[in-house]
């Protein structure tokens, strides 16, 4: 039976692999955010330094900047593939690399079940596994707790607070919310520039800050459209991978990572999702979220702590979404700009350091259970 | 061996007649009644009763007897109104367990089944959720041994429910299988009969096909 190989035999390398399939921008974000501090931080144990690898089947790879990647690798899978071919390529992938530590990003089964499987043939390798929210009745259907307790070393909650499901478990641990850039990273002449702000004029902006699935940039378009014509004394743009249909190509900007642009936003709308929602209030900007449906994530519940949420419904007109969205934009220009990016933690740094002590606690057990 | 439970549910006053093999544990919590027994699959009842235990007595043959067993529960078992911790059951005996009777029916069809005589009988899988051998004697009326499969009762069904007949871990239908012993089999057929809540749960599962879309999030 094929099985993942320790790298420890490698003195200079160690090898961690973070799963990290699903679709959206937050899953690979999310990963990211961790494979780069932990590319870049040496192992306390040793001079080691840890090489990460991010299995993904996001259409989004394509979208990242590769210079900024350099310490990161990806294992990827193509995203127009069916579920059964890409279970067996995570199988493949699993069963046949090098690793030292395996970290399974939202799903603990995987995200087609897959990981079930698998997990148990790999009985001396550290688990970990970053909980996201999930809907309760996923973890319910799927036995989560008992899973997640028989499989995983450790859970790290990233700044999701104390009301997702297994946030009870013991092997449970918090950190704050894991982001992409540190505070010391970002700068608002910078932002400005990515954004294509030249105007000295003391203008708000409003910046549409899309993510989630391609098909969804349609709305987004229409808003950012909508929001040129009802606020002409802002400046609007509209971050987007490709420009979202009806969305006017002068204001639309590409660029990754997202969170370089929103120091220079005065008020963001986007979607739910753990990025825009983390990255935003991080940066202490007003977010007016649109809270979409989806399988197990559960945006509505992540938005309600911010001051605008808009549900998205399926069959209801565009044009209630603008309208809600305008009138909520309107009560949110008068705030008082910051002038300043505020100091915030990075969750991901102590996630690094958590994930390092439940290695050397797995290590030490290993060793101990050899020994008797 | 098979025996037939038969009581009425006092929330709903539905009666409830399911046709089980032994061993049968009887309790109020399902995880907490073995799911086998020196390798036999447990049929396990569960009764929302709090005055019954978790796992509140076993039916089972003990030298080629049918008995049942109390589990220590704090409210007993009574056998045709006696309180006792075992007993021997034949047909027709009654069980008082918590504010539920449950008639025992002791089924004899097995030891005359056309099988046993010699006598063919259908092997087909039938029914919707949970196939079952269909066991008939004679092939005649028999929607799904005319060949016409639009006399399948459950053609629309299974072209509604992808993933029909797959029991497999990932699939919807896994944890109906895992659950069978909660449903109530016609006893003629062998197929379940589907209560209202039974298809408010299948079309619930029709929306949330979780672990089966790779581009989830």
């Amino acid at each position: 039976m094929p099985s993942l190989r320790s790298s420890s035999t490698n003195k200079t390398d160690r090898i961690w692999i973070i799963y990290a399939l699903g679709g959206g921008w937050g899953h690979l974000t999310r990963a990211l955010s961790l494979a780069r501090i932990a590319a870049r931080n040496r192992s306390p144990d040793s001079s080691n330094r840890r090489t990460v690898k991010i299995l993904t089947n996001s259409p989004y790879l394509s979208y990242f900047q590769a210079q900024d990647l350099a310490d990161v690798k990806f294992l990827a899978i193509a995203p127009d593939v069916d579920l059964n071919t890409t279970c067996n390529r995570v199988r493949e992938i699993l069963l046949n690399s090098n690793c030292d530590c395996l970290i399974v990003d939202t799903f603990p089964r995987g995200l087609g079940g897959e990981l079930a499987d698998i997990l148990p043939e790999l009985p001396h390798l550290p688990k970990i596994l970053i909980h996201r929210d999930l809907c309760p009745e996923y973890v319910l259907a799927k036995n989560l707790r008992s899973f997640v307790v028989r499989h995983f070393d450790a859970a790290i909650v990233p700044g999701e607070g104390e009301d997702v499901p297994l946030a009870d478990l013991p092997i449970v641990r918090h950190t704050s919310p894991w982001l992409i850039r540190n505070a010391e990273e970002l700068n608002i002449d910078r932002s400005r520039q990515l954004l294509r702000i030249t105007s000295e004029e003391p203008r708000k902006t409003i910046l549409v800050y899309t993510s989630g699935k391609l098909s969804e940039l349609t709305l987004f378009g229409a808003i950012a459209r909508s929001l040129v014509a009802a606020f002409p004394e802002c400046t609007v743009r509209c971050l987007a991978p490709v420009l979202p249909p009806q969305c006017p190509s002068d204001i639309w900007v590409s660029h990754w990572p997202g969170i370089e642009c929103l120091p220079a936003a005065d008020i963001v709308v986007g979607g739910g999702g753990y990025n825009t929602v983390s990255e935003s209030r991080a940066l202490g900007i007003p977010l007016i979220a649109f809270a979409f449906k989806r399988l197990y994530d559960r945006q509505l519940q992540r938005v309600s702590a911010t001051s605008h949420a808009i549900e998205i419904f399926d069959g209801r007109d565009v044009a209630y979404y603008v309208s809600t969205l305008i009138a909520a934009v309107r009560s949110l220009l008068n705030r008082t700009p910051k002038s300043t990016i505020p100091h915030y933690e990075n969750g991901a740094v102590a996630a690094l350091q958590a994930i390092e002590q439940t290695i050397l606690l797995r290590s030490d057990s290993n060793t101990n259970r050899d020994r008797s | 061996m098979q025996i037939r439970l038969i009581w009425t549910d006092p929330n709903t006053g539905e009666q409830r007649q399911p046709q089980l093999e032994t061993p049968i544990a009887i309790g109020r919590v399902f995880a907490e009644m073995p799911a086998e027994i020196e390798g036999k699959r447990v049929s396990r009842i569960v009764l929302a009763d709090d005055r019954i235990g978790n796992y509140h007595a076993l039916i089972d043959i003990f030298d080629n007897e049918l008995v049942i067993a109390d589990r220590n529960s704090s409210s007993g078992t009574l056998i045709n109104g006696v309180r006792l911790p075992s007993s021997t059951l034949i047909n027709g005996d009654r069980l008082q367990i918590g504010a539920i009777e449950i008639q025992i029916q002791v089924s004899t069809i097995r030891a005359q089944t056309p099988a046993a005589s010699g006598q063919w009988t259908c092997d087909r899988n039938i029914g919707f959720l949970i196939p079952r051998t269909c066991g008939r004697t004679d092939r005649t009326g028999c929607p799904h041994c005319s060949g016409d499969p639009n006399n399948d009762p459950y053609f629309s069904d299974r072209s509604y429910y992808a993933g029909y007949g797959s029991y497999n871990r990932g699939y919807w239908g896994s944890t109906y299988y895992y659950d069978r012993d909660y449903y109530q089999y016609d006893p003629v057929t062998g197929n379940v009969d589907f209560t209202e809540a039974d298809n408010a749960s299948l079309e619930m599962e029709g929306d949330t096909d979780f672990e089966m879309d790779m581009g989830a999030s």
